[in-house]
């Protein structure tokens, strides 16, 4: 496991957003939080490893987000999670450019093994 | 006579009346007892025809009681009664009945009129209705024509009834001491409102079930959240704990934030379980302000799933006596109906304002304004017909079950042309408490 690799978190729900935050630490990895994919755009140091983002947020949506990081450039790996998945929109992520998609509620193991593949690629 | 002593006085004068029968005056009764006897046929058919319990009382003994207490320097009389419930009992063994009709032995539950007819009318008071008694008595000696009121009463068998109690005085029957009592049996009509009361219940229950229908997918949503936040906080803290030295501040951390989302999980559940109660409405003293924040909390996903802002403008308003449950029904189904409107016609930027002002002393209003296409000139009466529905899958129910709610409260709600935009605008106005 790399450590200290920088994870984003972009969710609007602050305790849904702390409790992601807290886990992703657990396993060793640095985290920030982002309220919204505006706040998220907003920064963009280049130092970000990989980002975990819902799909429906306020404002930019997670599939938007992708799209703009992609327009701008950005290879930066995406997960995304939602708690509406349907087929639609499973591959309309995928088509999008998401590393994985991830339907709540998703057991940690499977996030996990997202990460560790998303930080390996 | 103006002040607090006038009514004792007029009391006074009352009692001197009576006990004072000058010849002129003699003369005048005689006159009309002629008058009277010539209408006795014609009276007797009446008090027997008429579906009204017709009592005669001859009172003159409980007045002189009630005059010996003034002499006796009783100054106020209705607190001296409302004080001496013995007194008041004692009052109504000396009003002795002189006649009743047949509608009186059917509705006191007598055999026959001798029962009654005899006796004094203290059987017929139940101590809850003393306090009416009472105001009667003073009706008369303050000399106003008429008393009339609910109250209940008890029958020979010891039934409770509730009854229109009526009374009458004619100068002349004050002066003989006699009394016709009219009591008019009106507990059909307290069980009709009763059952109109339970089923307008039965609605509003209804419509709120079927909202928190719609709501579905939000309040999953709503409460799937902290669910999730809690299972991801156990994780995390069985990892901290899982490796070689423990992090008990991590897990300490973790778990404060367990205890506040399963809290939030818990009133996110409350504020359904209100919503899906079935009761009688409680009406209670609310703040507008208080119920609006917790309508826009109960909505709060829905409103951003379907991205609408809303402005809400509700500072420094008085409160208002109201149901707390019908109340936020009433305005969540106005910001569901936004919501709707704006979606099916697929609004770029919807906006739901809502505004709550105490416009003048007695009311209070509150508005909610869409920027969705509106209401055409018709659809502002016929939103509140039941049935009317702008939407392919509404039921037509929600608006009008709003009015009936808000008449209940003493409000009203009507539609209106918007103030900004094209948007339709609902205005409700609110009794302020007085």
């Amino acid at each position: 496991m790399q450590s200290k690799d920088l994870i984003s978190i972009v969710e609007d729900d602050a305790s849904v957003r702390q409790a992601l935050e807290g886990f992703v630490r657990s396993l060793d990895y640095g985290v920030r939080g982002f309220a919204s994919a505006e706040d998220y755009l907003a920064v963009r140091d280049g130092r970000c490893a990989c980002v975990i983002t819902d799909i429906q947020l306020p404002g930019i949506d997670g599939l938007e987000l992708i799209s703009q990081l992609r327009t701008l450039g950005y290879r930066v790996p995406v997960i995304v999670i939602t708690a509406r998945a349907t087929p639609a929109i499973e591959s309309a992520a995928y088509a999008g450019g998401a590393f994985c998609f991830l339907a709540k509620p998703f057991d940690m193991p499977v996030l996990i093994d997202c990460l560790e593949r998303a930080l390996a690629a | 006579m103006i002040g607090p002593g006038s009514r004792h006085a007029r009391a006074e004068v009352d009692i001197l009346d009576f006990n004072d029968a000058s010849a002129p005056e003699a003369a005048e009764r005689w006159r009309l007892e002629e008058a009277t006897r010539l209408n006795e046929y014609r009276y007797r058919n009446l008090f027997q025809a008429m579906a009204v319990a017709f009592w005669e009382i001859d009172f003159g003994p409980m007045r002189v009681m009630v005059g010996e207490a003034v002499a006796g320097g009783v100054t106020d009389l209705r607190a001296h009664m409302m004080e001496n419930r013995a007194f008041v009992r004692e009052a109504m063994t000396r009003a002795v009945v002189t006649d009743v009709n047949d509608k009186t032995v059917m509705l006191f539950e007598a055999e026959t009129a001798e029962q009654i007819v005899g006796g004094s009318v203290a059987p017929y008071w139940p101590s809850s209705s003393e306090p009416v008694f009472v105001e009667a008595v003073m009706a008369s000696i303050e000399k106003r024509p008429h008393f009339i009121t609910e109250t209940r009463l008890l029958t020979l068998q010891g039934n409770e009834i509730d009854v229109l109690f009526t009374v009458s005085w004619s100068p002349e029957s004050r002066k003989e001491g006699v009394i016709l009592l009219g009591v008019i049996d009106i507990g059909d009509r307290l069980r009709a409102e009763a059952v109109v009361q339970r089923l307008r219940a039965d609605f509003a229950h209804a419509a709120r079930i079927s909202m928190l229908g719609e709501l579905t997918a939000s309040i999953a949503h709503e409460v799937n959240q902290p669910l999730a936040a809690i299972s991801t906080n156990a994780e995390a803290a069985l990892r901290w704990l899982e490796r070689a030295e423990p992090d008990v501040d991590e897990v300490r951390a973790i778990s404060r934030r367990i205890v506040a989302d399963a809290r939030r999980a818990a009133a996110i559940i409350e504020r359904i379980r209100g919503m899906a109660e079935r009761r009688m409405p409680q009406h209670s003293e609310l703040s507008l302000s208080g119920v609006l924040d917790d309508v826009l909390l109960f909505l709060r996903h829905e409103l951003q799933r379907h991205g609408v802002e809303v402005v809400l403008s509700a500072a420094d308003l008085p409160p208002v006596r109201a149901d707390r449950t019908q109340l936020q029904q009433v305005f969540v189904n106005l910001a569901l109906n936004a919501i709707h409107a704006m979606d099916d016609a697929q609004v770029t930027q919807p906006r739901l304002t809502i505004l709550a002002e105490a416009r003048d002393a007695n009311t209070v209003d509150v508005i909610f304004e869409d920027s969705g296409p509106g209401l055409s000139g018709d659809q502002h009466e016929r939103a509140f017909e039941t049935f009317f529905t702008t939407r392919p899958s509404g039921l037509g129910m929600g608006l009008p079950i709003c009015r009936s709610i808000l008449e209940a409260h003493g409000g009203t709600i009507a539609a209106e042309e918007p103030v900004a935009g094209t948007g339709a605008r609902f205005r409700i106005v609110l009794p302020r408490i007085a």
